[in-house]
């Protein structure tokens, strides 16, 4: 083979890597609209979006309810979380430091990967008791869903506008400074409005998330398709309608709930776009301040016009405490969850529990969904990894900037990465449960999974091929080495840290998602026998439990041991983070 | 077309004396490092003092303890006193919001914060609580005019200010700081990143501005030491060596290292 030919070869290898992220969203949003827009024209378009009743045995599949009420249970926990998440990264910022400042920071980062069902059981647990007896209804509902949704996205909130307040620059504080304003006005009069385009993304991306997310709320929400006219109604979501009929759905009625997806997908990428627009926006350095005001230029300019002064530093004084209440809220409540649960389920862990033989007596052992849970790891990774660092490849070392087809794929990339998961969870099923005739197996789950995490690991491997200096390439390339030679021997050794940290996010996520596993891998508590076989992961095993009244315990334990394995994940792979930092600010000094 | 404003002529009162600058043993610690070392100057009033010196010999540092911008440094310590317009500003009980709004600080890289001209100008009259749209227009203007930009953003004062050139960035910088109606301002290197006519029109400016303020201002250039300052004070490793006008010190300095220094022989 020629060295030109094997060249090429490489490639074009990495460009389909690459291209698979188009692919697959062309696919999922072809294979939707296929086959949802036809129910929503044989329903009727204003039937469907505007009737207020679902009643699928009846033949009436009107969405409005849901549409509505996940625009409300949006909008109400968005309220609360853009205040507590702001403020509190504000607080973290700029008001602490040291060892103070890490040891928060680090812990909203490792509760960020904390699954949604882990979440939704708390608010069962806790909030909905509480609230019932507050006020006299079943209490769930519109307003525990929005307070469990907020406290979910607060970790995204505080860690984008945290890292965005931190990019100010220095010198902005100092000019404030010293214009004789003091700390806090310099603080929200001039460094929060500096950060203001990478905190509303953060916002965005927590819209997103609050739209999209599904267990969680299935658990609070009551589930009944009707408009909320209180916040003590209990709602209904566009994902919750989806995940809670899919499961025996047929014809018309299946179809309808695709179509449910296709309105879901249609809400995403409007915010997506928005994300998008506003990134760019704010990539782009010239910005525009201010609101419009113009000035009648005065004729008569006499110096001794000096208006009283007064020093009013008690508007921004009371925005600094604001700040303190409000990370004192987002830290207690995380915190609050995470001892509850460990305090009510550590007692229930056992070896008989971790570690038991299933047999089909009530006694619950996790074994089987934890084999389960690692066999699909294994399998997903082993597909999506290869894919997915060639993809980084490509997009790192093969592209020139500006290139429109690239900017393609990446907007392709990020909106697979905006995708709520129960829409994964949906095409898993119909496509490679069904169509594929795969079964409820792991070989569906894992392919469904490989969707979801492929953005992750792309964008992780890129960034860190990025960061592998250019000299190391120029020396490789210097002593004749091709190109493909110079990646493998140079590049990706020199990226393995930054690789990993993606990996092993990617596993936190497969460990913490239920929605795109439960109708893929299944329910089923026996032991898997091979990838074909279908199991019950961690995270749906919880679920599970958690709507049994016979095991509250054990549900419990689970939680914990979910926690557990994700923020021990997430602890490694800040480690592998601190490596690359490290390797590069070595590489710099040499 | 006249503004009605009314003439309360009281401002703030924080210097009831002339806006000299009197530093009695001033001695700055950086940790262990010694930064500056018993340096005793007297810079008058309604003069520009420039200061010159090599790299590193603790020139910004002075000029960050004339606006205490050194509380920022942390480690950072100091004796002796540092007394303004009669009053001692590291004293307790100094107000340093009012301190730093009386001595205005212009930095050597342009900082314009990203908001509007307008909004950069307004900043200070607002944060000493001035809302009326009347007034700050007012203020607004004038200071524009007498940082010499006026006619060149009068039509476009919503522009965001990052999209100035770097030579108007720096004005805009110095209207910033005139907005706050100080006494007195410090200027640190604020052509070292600029263009020649940039340059000029900015020493110009400072020509004016004496007529009203009180000027220091750092530079590496001793030309344009030369050209725009009246006294000149002469560092080196955190010592004060000479201080005196600028004719003696560049026609007939005192001291060997000014010599040295000013017929470029070290530095
Ligand atoms: N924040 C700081 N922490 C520790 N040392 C500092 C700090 N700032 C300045 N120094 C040290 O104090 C000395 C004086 O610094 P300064 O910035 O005042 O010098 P300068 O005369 O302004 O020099 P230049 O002409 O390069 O601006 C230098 O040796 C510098 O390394
Ligand atoms: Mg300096």
């Amino acid at each position: 083979m020629t060295k030109e030919l094997k060249e090429n070869l490489y490639k074009y290898l990495f460009l389909v890597c690459a291209i698979f992220g188009i692919v697959a969203v062309a696919v999922i949003i072809f294979y939707l609209f296929a086959r949802g827009m036809p129910a929503i024209f044989d329903i009727g378009f204003f039937k469907f979006i505007f009737g207020e009743r679902w009643v699928p045995e009846a033949g009436l599949y009107g969405i409005l309810p849901m549409i509505v009420n996940s625009l409300y249970a949006a909008a109400f926990s968005i309220s609360i979380g853009v205040v507590l998440g702001v403020f509190s990264a504000v607080y973290l910022a700029m008001y602490c430091k040291g060892k103070l400042q890490a040891v928060l920071k680090q812990m909203v980062s490792l509760l960020s990967g904390i699954p949604s069902v882990v979440y939704g059981f708390f608010g069962m647990m806790v909030i909905i008791p509480f609230i019932s007896d507050l006020t006299g209804t079943y209490g769930y509902g519109l307003f525990v869903s929005g307070i469990v949704l907020s406290i979910m996205i607060l970790p995204t909130i505080i860690l984008i506008s945290f890292n965005s307040i931190k990019s100010v620059p220095k010198s902005y504080y100092e000019g404030a400074l010293a214009l004789g304003a003091t700390h806090n006005q310099a603080v929200f009069k001039t460094i929060l409005p500096a950060a203001k385009s990478g905190i509303i993304a953060g916002v965005i991306l927590g819209i997103n998330r609050a739209v999209g997310e599904t267990m969680a709320i299935v658990m609070v929400s009551g589930n009944v398709p009707k408009i909320a006219n209180s916040f003590f109604n209990p709602i209904r979501t566009l994902t919750g309608n989806i995940v809670l009929e899919m499961g025996y759905a047929t014809g018309l009625h299946l179809d309808a709930l695709i179509a449910t997806g296709v309105v879901l997908f249609f809400f995403v990428l409007v915010i997506i776009t928005c994300f998008n627009i506003y990134t760019n926006k704010s990539n782009n350095k010239q910005k525009e301040g201010g609101n419009k005001k113009t000035i009648k230029p005065i004729v008569d300019i006499h110096d001794n016009f000096s208006p009283k002064i007064k020093v009013s530093t008690k508007a921004t004084n009371m925005l600094k405490i604001l700040s303190y209440i409000c990370i004192s809220i987002a830290v207690l409540s995380l915190a609050f969850i995470i001892v509850f649960l460990f305090v009510r389920g550590v007692p229930y862990i056992n070896l008989e529990f971790l570690f038991g033989h299933y047999i089909m007596d009530g006694r619950v052992t996790i074994l089987p969904s934890l084999v389960t849970t690692l066999m699909l790891i294994v399998l997903t990774l082993a597909i999506a990894l290869p894919l997915g660092v060639g993809g980084g490849i490509f997009l790192a070392e093969y592209t020139k900037k500006g290139n429109k087809f690239v900017g393609f794929l990446r907007s392709s990339i990020e909106t697979l990465a905006g995708i709520p998961s129960i829409i994964f969870g949906l095409f898993g099923m119909l496509l490679f449960v069904t169509v594929f005739k795969l079964g409820f197996s792991v070989y569906a789950g894992a392919l469904t999974m490989t969707l979801m995490i492929l953005p992750t690991i792309i964008r992780t491997s890129e960034e860190s091929f990025l960061a592998v200096p250019q000299s190391y390439r120029e020396g490789s390339l210097a002593l004749g080495a091709g190109k493909s030679r110079t990646i493998f021997k140079v590049v990706l050794p020199s990226a393995i840290s930054g690789i990993l940290t993606g990996i092993v996010l990617s596993m936190g996520r497969i460990v913490g998602e239920s929605a795109p596993t439960l109708f893929t891998v299944g329910t089923a508590f026996a032991m898997p026998k091979g990838f074909a076989s279908s199991g019950i992961t961690l995270a749906v095993f919880m679920y599970i439990l958690a709507g049994e009244a016979f095991h509250v315990n054990e549900a419990f334990a689970v939680a914990v041991v979910l926690i557990v394995m994700v923020i021990t994940l997430n602890i490694i792979s800040m480690v592998f983070e601190n490596i690359l930092k490290k390797k590069n600010r070595n590489a710099l000094e040499n | 077309m006249k503004l009605k404003i009314k003439n309360n002529n009281t401002c703030d009162n924080f210097f009831t004396q002339k806006t000299d600058i009197i530093t009695e043993n001033l001695n700055l610690y950086y940790g262990n490092f010694h930064a500056l070392k018993d340096v005793n100057c007297n810079i008058k009033e309604k003069m520009v003092t420039s200061m010159i010196g090599p790299s590193g010999c603790g020139k910004s540092t002075l000029l960050k303890t004339f606006n205490r911008m050194n509380d920022l440094v942390e480690g950072c310590k100091i004796s002796g006193k540092v007394v303004i317009g009669g009053k001692d500003i590291y004293a307790n009980g100094i107000d340093v919001s009012l301190l730093r709004k009386n001595v205005g600080m212009v930095f050597q890289k342009p900082n314009p914060f990203p908001m509007s001209i307008y909004d950069n100008v307004a900043y200070a009259p607002r944060t000493f609580g001035i809302r009326k749209k009347g007034e700050l227009d007012y203020i607004v203007q004038k200071s524009l005019v007498k940082a010499a930009m006026w006619d060149e953003v009068k039509d476009r004062l919503n522009r965001g200010a990052l999209t100035l050139s770097g030579g108007q960035q720096q004005r805009l910088c110095i209207a910033r700081a005139l907005a706050a109606e100080p006494k007195i301002l410090l200027m640190d290197e604020p052509t070292s990143a600029l263009d020649p006519i940039s340059t000029a029109k900015i020493e110009e400016l400072c020509l004016e501005l004496k007529e009203n303020y009180t000027i220091v201002i750092v530079t590496h250039n001793m030309q344009q030491a030369g050209r725009i300052s009246d006294y000149t004070a002469f560092f080196l490793l955190g010592e004060l060596v000479e201080f005196n006008t600028t004719d003696n010190i560049f026609e007939s300095p005192e001291d060997e290292r000014t010599e040295n220094y000013i017929s470029g022989r070290f530095g």
